[in-house]
Formats: C-alpha cells, structure tokens, sequence
C-alpha cells in the first residue's frame, strides 16, 4: 500500500487573514446544465456580503456548496484557509438560517436554541447561560418556555437567529432572510441584521433577490446571472459603476442607448453622436449607454437644462407619480425610450404628448460593453 | 333537513337524529354486540360432548385457561405480537423514509406499489409466500445462486416463514401512518439539524423519528393489536406447530369441539385487546399534551 494522501488542510498564510470563504474555479452541473459556472470568489473575514441575482441565477446552489448540502461538480472551496470541498455540512464551522426557519417543530424555544450545544456536545453547566445570552441577543429574553408554533413570523426568525449564532460559527449563511416577512418588519430587520452582524463580528452571507436588502445590509455584493458572478463589489460602485448591462438593469433601474464607439462619443442611428464618460472599450465597439432615471433631467426648452450636459429632444408619452418622485416616460428620436425621475423641487408640470428636452451629465452614465 | 329546526322543536330533532342512526345502530347490536354477548355467555358455560353448551355458569373454562399450555401461547402471541409491531416499525419508518424524500410524483407511484398488494386478500399474499419460499422457488434460486444454499431448501413450513408472512402482511399497515406524520415534515428541518452537528443518525434520532412520534405510536397499535389475532400465516407458513391466541380459539372450537373454552380464550384475547388499546390511548394522549 501507498502512503495516504496529503492531510486536506492549507494552512493559512500568516501575513494576511484567510478569507472567511475563497471558491476557487467552482461550478455545479445537475445533468447537462450547469447552475453554477466557473464562480471564483473571495469573502472577506467580518464582512456582511450578500449573493445577489433573480431566482434561478445559481445563487443558492452557490451558498448549498459553501453549506456543503451540495458537493460542486468542479473548483473547490476553502473555508477561513482550509480545504473543505467534500467536508460534510455537520463539520464545517458555519450555520445556516433557512429561509423557512426550519424550527423544530417538537423543542420549545429554549431547546431549539440549545440544540447545537448539545449535540456537540457542550458541558451540561454552560448551556442554559449560553442559551440566556442568545436569546438576549435578538431580543427574545424569556422565551425559553414557548412552543415554537406559538410564535409570530418575526419571532421565529430571531430564535432561528438565537440557534444559528449560538454556537459562534465563523460564518452565518442567510437564505433570504428577510423574504418571508412583512414590508414594515423587513426594513425594520434590514438595519437589525446589519446591527447584530457588527455586534458578534460573525461573517455574514445572505442570499437574496431583493436589491433594495442587498444595498442597504450588505458591505459587499456580488451579482449573479445565469450561474455566473458578473460582479463583486461594494454596493456603491455596483449602482454607480455596474460592469455589465445586466447589472445596470437588474440593480436600481437603467435606460440604455445603443450604438457605436466613437473618438467624440457614442453614434446611436437616428440620434446622433452622445458624449459618453471615459472608458475602457476601443473605438468602433458596439456599446451601450446606460443611464438612470434620477440623472436624467427634463425641461421645456434645452436652454433651461443644465449647461455642459447631454440635450436630446424627446416627446413625453407619460408622468407617473410614484409619491417621493415622479417619473417621466420619454421617447427619443431614434425611439428608444429613456426614463427620467424628478422629486422635491426639481419636479415640474410638463406637458403629455409634446415634445420636451432631456439632459445629463455625461459623467453620470456609464458605457457598458455590448 | 336544510331549514334550521325551529326552536322548541329539540325534542322531534333528537327523534329524527334516534330514527336516522336506529339503522347502523341495530344492524352494529345484531351482528357485533350480540355475538360478542353470546360469546361472553358461552365463556361461562359448562360444554357438553357434542361441542354445544349446556349453558350454566362455571369459571371453570378460565381456570382451564391458566394451564401453562395455554398460558405458553398467550405469551408466545404477545411476544410475537411486539416483535413483529417493532420489525414493522423499525422498516415501516426507513420506508416512510425514504417516500417522503422522493419527488411527489414518484411518491404516489411507490404509495401505489405498496397499496396494491395491501388491498389483495389476507390469505392470496399468504399463498403468494409459499410459493416465494418453496423449495426451487424464487428466494431458493436466488440463495443457490449466490451460494449460501445447495439444491432444494426446506423453509416451509417454519417459525421464520411464518414470521416473515407475518411481517409482510402488516408493513402497510405500518408505512401509512408514518408517512403521513413525516409528509408534511419542512425539508429544510434535516438540513438544519446537519447544519448544527448532527451526521446522518443523529438528523434520525434527534430530529425526525422525535417529529414521526405521532405516527409511529399509530404504527404500533395498528400492527401489534390485529397480531395477536391472526391465525391464517401460522398454519399455512409455520406449520401449526407455534400458535397464536388466533389458532388456538379455532383449535378449541374445531378439534376440541369445547365451545366454552374457545369462548373463554376469545374473551381473554378481547380483554388482552382492549389493555393494549388503552395502553396506546394513554400514550397517544400524554405525547399529544406534551407537542401542544
């Protein structure tokens, strides 16, 4: 016989902390089609990063292989510097709150929250402080005795909190945290999730859909689509500078012209040339001018827009008042069709059907690659 | 009948409800509760040669009873009986199992698979076993060809057969209430339990076997009751020679023709019954407070 393999275990580098996670290369086939393709990807220690992208985009697949519920098809994972690929969920230092809570329908609250410490195992004295603490921790004290059926939505999500935290994983996964909860509990749990990931210093990784969750919690986002990452970043530079036009759409919303790349701009057909910001694309390339409705500005004449702009004549078709703004829908003279957004003061009465002007800074759009 | 009864008018509604149930309700007293009564009254007679009564009232066929003769086949029921609730139990859960975590379609075609034989009659699935196990038979063949018999083997009748006939015959009745309790089980609830420590025994022990409590406490009565009076498998499986309680009430009513004996030892296996039942209940009920 041979000697056995290499212990799995990389040791990390002394100099700077491993990443809480670090996929490598990692895809997942089910049959023919991939859900998750060629993913490499670096989640830093103490960090809120979220996995962002509409439902089918790979996302939880993504997360089932960092739980280790699913073994990737290619690439590996490695968990604050170690070698886990085919480490079964049980002995991986990290937990999961599922997105249906999955509580235990037979425990009470307190033996819900206890569970982990006592299948791993805890010293029997240590346990009920420990479970006391938890429950203090999401603002559950004294709820130790109650049936978990008993509970409101809001309430089993902090015990399922309590139980997850409990036995300080180095990383908590969040599946659509805050999916199941009303409009009013969600943004209330957005900032409270936020809170209590810098309060236990735990990383946190949530898989969501929703970008308003993801913008507003997270310190980093990576957007999926199609089984791949298109973009890892902070949430700033991922609404201002999306990479893809896919980005540009799916975070906040984006109008998009589309022509060629030219020395003094974009050549859109039936339009003219548009200036464009700096860029990294050759000239002659086919490209896309993303631009967001709250850039855009509308106004009568095109002297009243702002000067040393963009100002492109356009027919109003439609205002929509959304409450805190309101939108205007706008076609150009190409026919594509562009969004403007005005709220507070910048509001104005314009006429429907007639033809307007519709103008912004060049450097607040973005040119995106075909 | 769709017109709420106006008030005052308690007295002809309770009639109606006493005209409407006289049916089911004389038709159960006629053919359960009289021969029930009839077989309590005959425990107490005195039998005369023929395999008739002379009626009286003696506890003689009772004390009769307590010969350990008897007394060995008592136990042996209720020993066969547990072991074959705790078998059934112990294959009805990994069954249950592994239906609920197959895709729904597919669940309802194994359901069929296992309702299919459920609904065939007692003594075809019986007969079906005989041939299974006979000597040259399927099983045999399979064992030869493996290599752990050599020609023709003799398995019929025996205790073994018997017990398997016995097992098969009560699974469904097992797997059904189990898998009712595990169906409606959120997925995620084993997922969660991997993901605080649990390997794969423990997501079992901890987790669903506590939440499948319900449905396997059914399981049990449901196979350990029916057990004790089965007498079909025994004779065509085992060979007559290990009774059951089933066999011998037909014994003494057949071979011994002492009608009040075989009426004392149905009267006993009804009280055995009855016991369990409660046992059961209590459980049932204490498991009930405890979830609530």
């Amino acid at each position: 016989m041979t000697s056995a393999p290499a212990p799995a275990s990389v040791p990390a580098s002394a100099a700077a902390p491993a990443p809480a996670v670090r996929l490598t290369g990692i895809g997942k086939a089910f049959g023919p089609a991939y859900a998750v393709k060629d993913v490499t990807l670096d989640i830093r220690q103490n960090e809120f990063f979220s996995i962002l992208g509409p439902s089918g985009c790979g996302k939880t697949t993504l997360m089932r292989m960092i739980t280790g519920f699913e073994t990737p098809s290619e690439g590996t994972v490695e968990l604050g510097g170690v070698h886990a690929t085919g480490v079964p969920p049980h002995k991986r230092d990290l937990n999961m709150l599922f997105q249906s809570y999955a509580l235990f329908p037979h425990l009470s609250v307190y033996d819900n929250v206890a569970f982990e410490l006592k299948v791993r195992k805890h010293p029997r004295s240590a346990i009920p402080g420990a479970v006391r603490d938890a429950l203090a921790l999401v603002r559950l004290d004294g709820y130790g005795d109650r049936a978990v059926a008993g509970l409101s939505g809001g309430q089993k999500q902090r015990v399922a909190i309590a139980r997850a935290l409990i036995g300080r994983p180095s990383l908590l996964l969040l599946d659509e945290p805050l999916g199941a909860l009303d409009q009013k509990l969600r943004a209330e749990m957005q900032l409270e999730l936020k809170k209590l990931q810098r309060e236990v210093g735990v990383t946190f990784v949530t898989v969501t859909h929703d970008q308003e969750e993801a913008l507003t919690m997270s310190d980093r986002i990576a957007v999926m689509d199609g089984g791949r990452v298109l973009q890892v970043d902070t949430p700033e530079a991922i609404y201002e500078r999306p990479a893809t036009r896919f980005v540009a759409d799916f975070i906040g919303t984006s109008t998009f012209l589309t022509g060629r790349l030219g020395t003094d701009g974009l050549a859109v057909a039936g339009l003219g040339t548009v200036p464009v910001p700096g860029h990294a694309l050759p000239d002659g390339a086919q490209a896309h001018l993303a631009v967001r409705p709250e850039n855009v500005t509308v106004a009568r004449t095109a002297d009243t827009l702002p000067p040393g702009g963009v100002a492109l004549p356009a027919t109003l078709q439609q205002t929509v008042y959304l409450g805190n703004a309101t939108r205007y829908h706008l076609t150009l003279a190409d026919g594509s069709e562009l969004l403007a957004e005005a709220g507070g003061a910048g509001r104005a009465e314009l006429p429907v059907g007639e033809q307007v002007w519709a103008g912004w800074d060049p450097e607040r759009s973005r040119v995106l690659a075909e | 009948m769709t017109a709420p009864p106006p008030a005052g008018a308690g007295a002809r509604r309770g009639f109606l409800t006493a005209a409407l149930l006289a049916p089911a309700g004389l038709t159960v007293a006629g053919l359960v509760l009289v021969p029930l009564l009839l077989v309590v009254r005959d425990s107490f007679a005195t039998p005369d040669l023929y395999g008739g009564t002379k009626g009286g009232f003696t506890l003689a066929n009772y004390r009769s009873l307590f010969d350990p003769v008897y007394l060995k086949v008592f136990g042996y029921s209720l020993g066969m009986a547990a072991l074959n609730a705790a078998v059934c139990l112990l294959l009805g859960y990994v069954v249950a199992y592994y239906l609920v975590s197959r895709a729904p379609q597919r669940q309802m075609l194994l359901l069929l698979l296992i309702i299919v034989p459920f609904w065939t009659d007692f003594l075809v699935r019986t007969f079906a076993w005989i041939n299974l196990l006979s000597p040259g038979g399927p099983v045999n063949s399979l064992t030869d060809a493996v290599g752990l018999t050599h020609g023709p083997a003799q398995w019929i009748p025996s205790q073994g057969a018997s017990f398997v006939g016995l097992v098969y015959a009560f699974l469904p009745t097992a797997v059904f209430p189990v898998y009712a309790s595990l169906r409606g089980v959120d997925p995620a609830l084993g997922e969660a339990a991997r993901d605080l420590g649990c390997g794969w025994w423990r997501v079992h022990t901890k987790v669903l076997l506590p939440i499948a409590r319900p449905g396997l406490l059914a399981a049990a009565l449901l196979t350990f009751i029916p057990t004790l009076g089965v007498f079909v498998i025994p004779v065509l499986l085992g060979g007559g020679k290990n009774q059951l309680v089933g066999n011998l009430i037909v014994t003494l009513y057949t071979e011994f023709r002492n009608q009040p004996m075989g009426a004392a030892a149905s009267v006993v296996l009804l009280v055995l019954m009855l016991v369990s039942l409660a046992v059961f209940g209590t459980a049932a009920r204490r498991l009930r407070r405890k979830t609530a």
